[in-house]
């Protein structure tokens, strides 16, 4: 890379000024102050890479320094040589753009401007592509700037070491990376935790115990968890096993209790019923105190008095109702002959007779019919389960029954013969018209023909005229001139022309006279005869369907047509219908035979004045049985003699019981029974006995109970003793209904087993007793360890693991963030010692090859790893340390030995692509002779590969300079100054 | 969020849910559904579950059906059990709630709607498959609903979902419409009633289900109603191209857009991006905080130190070379990284903050690490 010219349309305090470095010659500016040597040599890197935040430069103060106060345009251009390519770089740093063009091109032409082959550049900025450093390194590495050489690099504060780091580390940045390797450790060491610093190992050790102890509290809390579940699941365990005990406490009290109730209901029962039962019987016995005087001692007699009457009462009863009996039976039968033979008195047993006869008749022919009725019916159906529509043939059968079976027969020959002259007359109708066609079509034919023959007979007959003619000439001049082959042509084609129009006439006159008229005529004649037949046929077809037309009338049907039709559809099924037809006539047959018997009987039954609606053979009988009833006559018989027997036996004991009554009568009055009539004497007399039975039985009881000895109460104590009871038993109930609600299935609960006495069962249940309040008691110490767990858990769980969880997410963070200190550290670190060792030898290598051009006191300049220098001096074995050079050497040892240090680091960093070096103000701490020295260390060793800028203000010193060189030297060193452009686009001009 | 706002929010949230159930009692809903993880299992107080349970008590006669999730699993120490009810000294469920205890779906019939089946399953603790069987209603007299934990998912296609008249989800962290094949509505999950992380955004809602079943299939008519009053606002910025002052500027327009309510609404802030190094943007955090209810940043910003353009000759370039490498292996091996050296595997976080650590110590001297608050 060789910078060629730089242009300023506006850069600083250089306006419309160019200055230009000749190729392969050390450049020098040697202008005083003010000349603008900075300004051009910030130039440079500001085309090449733009002002860029990175530097700082976002401070609008810095690119307002560089603003031309001229008001010009703030653009500068910078032509370069790379690998033989001359490019132009444009920057106008008004709006930050770049533009390239390749001067190799007429930069009339678009082609000239190459911005675009640099646009794609992945993300490397213009002046990396030129230089292959970044913008920092290449500041660092081509740039010296004043006095940097003679105090920097050796001073306390800022060894050369240190400077070769900051290039190797971070391209020129203020700190190398064991600095940045202090600060990482110095992270590491104090580390921010909650407002304060902790060493970072220390803080993940105690966070890590912090957790530990955490995890720990959780682990106990879950485990007191764990626990409490399963204290839950005890206690569960226990509930049940106490629901259990408790229904088998509350069935065992429950047992106990039924049968304490069902001893104290007995009991209770008993005292009630016996108290009611005295009480009851005082009260009877009070009532029946009336019959303790009634004299038992006559009841036998007056009972045996009363028993004969009452038989005797009987035996009137008996026949009074005989003879009544008898009497409304005579009565009976007199209404019922006057209703019998009402009407029939002209009748005589010869009427009893006929009627008789015609009945039993009529009786039978009603039986035939309704049997063939039964199978006309059972026929109807069978017929129908055939498939055949019975209803549909009703009015076609009714029509065809009107026609004999031989008109039926003839019918259907006459439809026969009609249908087949029908056919025939098509036929010949079709064979006629086919006849007919024959002979136009033959007669069109012989026409066609006979056209055709004409139009070809005309033609030769003119043109065989028309070869006669020359003919004719030929002959008559003798054929003079013509060749013998002329007259035979013409000769042959008159002959021809005639023959052709001799065989055309010949045609014409045999299709005119003879050709198939034979055909034509037998086809007219065919034509004809099939015509004819036709219409015989036709004529009989007429006469055929008149009859059968005539036929359709009598069937009462519109059509001969339809006639035939339904005869044909009837014909089918008339197999089917034949014995339902014959049911049907039998039918009939029956009815008239019924209607004629009825019409006989009918005037009988006028005469009798009985007019039935339909007369029956049964009426008929019952009509003759009648008759009959009136004339027995003689059965007719009195009762008389029956009655007056009767009355008389009703009389002897009317007497019997008069003297009897008389008798009961005054013994029931000795009594002292009040009655009306000796019925009622008789009931009171049966009470009074009724009631002293029941006095005594009464009284026989209550002197039962008074004396019984197994009650412990008297009658008069029992009210209190049932008191006492009924409270002690709605006690018990009342428990029962406690321990019911408690658990209903209880009622349903098999009585304990065994024989369960009421001592026994009370033992048993002391010890379920306990039983249940040792189980009370573990349940209610479990619930009060459930709760106090459950409590401890809420209260502590999730505090705990939110304070676990932050804990763990502190721990993360502390662990990542070291982590990620350590590997920043280690990874510096590592690259570090490579990388520095990689520079170290390189450095080293070139130093070594330029001290062999340079000539100096000094044989050898090393660099260790951590960029240290060593130097010896030619013939001295021992090498100078860093320190040894600080304070050893001279200022301008030094600033040489910078210089050889910093061409290292750019013919490093060059890698085949040689960079310039501008150099702002060197050298001045050098001596004469030390100046001359690295003056032609730069001209014979440096600009072979490197472009020199020196930007210097000491013209005096530059002048002895080029006095001390050698001529070549000389030639080697090219003065520069600025000179004004030679417009004001002169940046766009070419050289 | 601290213990304190957290105690707030659950306050809310129990308060909301009570006010959701009043709601149903006052517009006499036939039946409140609840669909999984009525509670956190591992955290709910004893006070709570008392509270739930007056609150159903009060609901008594409308049924509540709980379908216990994921989180409040229906096992032995489950506050659904009432031994373990009895043993905090709370009264029992009252009549009104069913809980289902199957870990299979299991039909409970609907007391007062005689047609009405609800079908739901409970979680036992451990994960299971859901099994869903189309009940026979082959004479259509049945109205089938599904009431589950799970969200739709390949297990509940939209054909098999259209087989009920309606499916009551859970665990979708937002509202959430099923459709059937038919594009009509099938069901859908409420999502969280109560406003807790970035994954329930927006307004917080239960469902208000009506189903008309005078034509078959039912149809499905559904209503939103506001549940927590507080929301969770989230805004994804970049701080590229943003400067100083402008950053704080910039959050706050974006926090207003979303139409976040100053003292009500939870703000979450993802930034991203880089800034010039050494010019840590400043994102107003404090304002927003005193601004809004809780205020959450995640800052994922990085200084620029022009990374592409440090000269690999140079030892910070390699360095940038080197963990850009690994950071590329780690992502290629899931953003893990083995390193036994360092205690644990690097993130690819670890190798990024490694970098950008490294280059704060070469650029900036000095290292920013996040203090702990």
């Amino acid at each position: 890379m060789w910078i060629e010219r730089l242009e300023f349309i506006g850069f600083g305090n250089l306006t419309g000024q160019r200055i230009e470095f000749a190729p392969n010659k050390l450049s020098v500016v040697v202008q005083p102050n003010e000349y603008g040597k900075s300004t051009i040599s910030e130039a440079i890197w500001a085309i090449l890479y733009g002002y860029d935040k990175e530097d700082g430069s976002e401070d609008p103060r810095v690119v307002l320094a560089r603003k031309p106060l001229s008001g010009a345009s703030f653009k500068a251009c910078l032509d370069l040589k790379i690998d033989d390519k001359n490019i132009r770089l444009i920057r106008n740093f008004n709006d930050q753009t770049l533009k390239v063009l390749d001067l190799d091109k007429d930069p009339s032409k678009a082609d000239s401007d190459v911005t675009n082959q640099y646009k794609d550049n992945g993300g490397r900025e213009f002046g990396e592509m030129f230089t292959g450093l970044s913008r920092r390194l290449f500041r660092t590495a081509c740039f010296v700037r004043q006095r940097q050489l003679d105090r920097s690099p050796f001073s306390n504060d800022r060894a050369l070491s240190s400077l070769l780091l900051s290039i190797a580390d971070s391209g020129g940045a203020t700190s190398n990376v064991f600095d940045a390797m202090g600060v990482l450790e110095q992270k590491l060491a104090k580390f921010p935790f909650r407002g304060k610093e902790f060493k970072i190992d220390e803080l993940v050790t105690s966070l890590e115990a912090q957790r530990h102890r955490l995890a720990e509290n959780l682990e106990r809390i879950e485990s007191e968890r764990q626990s409490c579940d399963r204290d839950v699941e005890r206690l569960s365990e226990v509930d049940e096993r106490l629901s259990a005990r408790m229904r088998v406490v509350s069935a065992d009290e429950y047992f106990h209790l039924c049968l304490e109730a069902a001893d104290l209901d007995n009991r209770l029962s008993k005292a009630q019923e016996r108290y009611s039962r005295v009480c009851e019987l005082q009260t009877q016995l009070a009532d029946l105190a009336w019959y303790e005087t009634f004299p038992i001692d006559q009841h036998k007699q007056i009972q045996e008095m009363w028993l004969r009457r009452q038989s005797r009462i009987g035996d009137i009863q008996r026949l009074e109702s005989e003879l009544k009996e008898k009497q409304i039976q005579a009565h009976i039968e007199d209404l019922e002959y006057r209703e019998r033979t009402e009407g029939l008195e002209q009748f005589n047993i010869d009427d009893m007779q006929m009627i008789s006869s015609l009945g039993r008749n009529l009786q039978q022919v009603e039986k035939e019919l309704d049997e063939v009725r039964r199978q006309y019916a059972a026929e109807h159906e069978h017929i129908r389960k055939l498939g055949v529509n019975v209803d549909q043939f009703v009015d076609l059968r009714k029509s065809l029954l009107i026609l004999e079976p031989r008109e039926l027969d003839e019918l259907h020959a006459l439809n026969t013969m009609a249908v087949a002259s029908r056919e025939r007359t098509s036929e010949c109708l079709l064979s006629a018209d086919k006849a007919q066609t024959t002979a136009l079509e033959i007669r069109q034919g012989r026409t066609e023909l006979y056209n055709t023959v004409q139009k070809f007979f005309w033609p030769c007959l003119v043109l065989a005229c028309l070869c006669l003619v020359p003919l004719m000439i030929m002959l008559a001049v003798e054929h003079r001139g013509l060749s013998d082959n002329v007259v035979d042509l013409v000769l042959l084609v008159y002959i021809i022309f005639c023959a052709g129009a001799g065989i055309a006439w010949f045609m014409a006159s045999r299709i005119k006279g003879s050709y198939r008229i034979l055909d034509e005529q037998n086809a007219t004649a065919d034509a004809r005869k099939y015509q004819n037949m036709g219409e015989e046929l036709s004529t009989k077809l007429l006469t055929y369907e008149s009859k059968i037309e005539e036929y359709a009338r009598k069937a009462r049907v519109s059509s001969g047509a339809e006639l035939v039709h339904n005869v044909q559809e009837y014909a089918v099924y008339a197999p089917q219908f034949k014995e339902l037809d014959f049911l049907e006539k039998l039918l009939n047959n029956r009815e008239t035979q019924v209607t004629k018997l009825r019409a006989e009987i009918k005037p009988y039954f006028v005469q009798a004045k009985r007019t039935p609606e339909k007369v029956t053979g049964d009426d008929a009988l019952l009509l003759a049985e009648d008759i009959g009833y009136l004339v027995d006559a003689g059965r007719k018989a009195g009762i008389a003699d029956f009655s007056d027997f009767r009355i008389s036996q009703i009389r002897f004991l009317a007497d019997e019981m008069k003297d009897a009554d008389s008798k009961i009568h005054d013994q029931f009055s000795r009594m002292g029974l009040t009655f009306s009539t000796l019925e009622e004497g008789y009931q009171r007399f049966v009470e009074a006995t009724e009631g002293f039975r029941r006095y005594e039985a009464l009284k026989n009881e209550l002197e039962r109970i008074t004396d019984d000895s197994s009650m412990d109460s008297l009658p008069s104590e029992m009210p209190k003793v049932i008191e006492r009871l009924e409270a002690k038993r709605n006690d018990l109930y009342g428990r029962m209904q406690q321990l019911i609600a408690s658990n209903p299935a209880i009622m349903q609960m098999p009585p304990p087993t065994g024989e369960s006495t009421v001592s026994s069962l009370g033992k048993e249940m002391a010890d379920l007793k306990n039983t249940v309040d040792a189980l009370r008691r573990e349940r209610d110490d479990l619930t009060v360890q459930i709760r106090a767990a459950m409590k401890n858990y809420q209260d502590n769980y999730l505090k705990t693991m939110q304070e676990l969880e932050a804990v763990e997410r502190d721990l993360e963070h502390v662990r990542h963030t070291r982590a990620s200190l350590r590997l920043a550290r280690d990874t510096f670190q590592r690259l570090a010692d490579e990388n520095h060792s990689v520079w170290a030898d390189k450095l080293t290598d070139i130093a070594r090859d330029m001290l062999k051009h340079l000539g100096t006191e000094y044989e050898t300049i090393e660099f260790d790893a951590d960029m240290h220098i060593k130097v010896r001096r030619k013939g001295q074995r021992e090498a100078l340390d860093e320190w040894q050079v600080q304070n050893q050497l001279s200022a301008g040892t030094k600033e040489q030995l910078h210089c050889l240090a910093r061409v290292a680091v750019l013919r490093f960093l060059s890698q085949g692509k040689p960079l310039p070096i501008i150099l702002d103000e060197p050298f001045s701490e050098f001596d004469d002779e030390r100046f001359v020295k690295i003056m032609r260390f730069l001209l014979n060793t440096i600009c072979t590969n490197h472009q020199v800028i020196i930007f210097s203000c000491h013209q005096q010193r530059h002048e002895w300079l080029l006095d001390q060189l050698d001529p070549r030297e000389r030639q080697s060193i090219e003065l520069c100054r600025l000179s004004a452009l030679k417009s004001d686009t002169g940046a766009l001009t070419r050289r | 969020m601290g213990a304190g706002k957290g105690h707030e929010r659950n306050t809310e949230a129990l308060d909301t849910f009570c006010r959701m159930l009043e709601i149903a009692r006052q517009r006499q809903a036939d039946a409140v559904v609840i669909t999984g993880n009525l509670w956190d299992a591992q955290s709910v107080t004893a006070s709570t579950a008392a509270r739930l349970v007056d609150a159903f008590a009060a609901l008594e006669p409308i049924p509540v059906l709980i379908v216990p999730g994921t989180a409040d699993p229906n096992n032995v120490q489950s506050l659904f059990n009432p031994k373990v009810l009895a043993a905090h000294a709370i009264r029992p469920w009252s009549r009104n709630v069913h809980v289902f205890a199957d870990e299979q779906f299991q039909p409970w019939v609907h007391a007062n709607w005689e047609r009405v089946r609800f079908f739901g399953r409970a979680s036992l603790g451990s994960s299971s498959s859901r099994v869903v069987v189309v009940p026979e209603n082959s004479d259509g007299r049945w109205m089938n609903i599904l009431v589950d934990y799970q969200a739709a998912d390949d297990s509940l296609p939209a054909e098999l979902a259209a087989q009920f008249d309606y499916c009551a989800l859970g665990s979708a962290p937002n509202y959430t419409v099923l459709s059937g094949p038919d594009g009509r509505t099938r069901g859908a999950s409420a999502g969280s009633l109560i406003a807790r992380s970035i994954q329930e955004l927006g307004p917080r809602t239960a469902v208000w289900v009506e189903l008309d079943a005078s034509e078959a299939p039912a149809t499905v008519r559904l209503e939103r109603l506001p549940a927590d009053y507080r929301q969770v606002c989230s805004v994804a910025m970049s701080v590229n191209g943003i400067k100083g002052p402008a950053v704080a500027e910039h959050v706050r327009k974006m926090v207003e857009a979303t139409g976040a309510r100053p003292e009500i609404d939870l703000v979450h802030i993802r930034a991203t991006g880089i800034y010039p190094a050494g010019q840590a943007p400043d994102f107003g955090e404090a304002a927003l905080r005193s601004t809004y209810y809780h205020v959450i940043i995640d800052n994922l910003t990085r200084p620029d130190y022009y990374l592409d353009k440090m000269d690999e000759r140079t030892t910070a370039g390699r360095f940038i070379k080197v963990l850009q490498e690994l950071k590329n292996t780690a992502d290629a091996r899931g953003g893990v990284l083995s390193a036994a050296e360092y205690g644990s595997a690097l993130t690819s976080k670890d190798l990024e903050d490694a970098l950008y650590y490294g280059l704060d110590a070469l650029n900036q001297k000095k290292v920013t690490v996040p203090d702990v608050d």
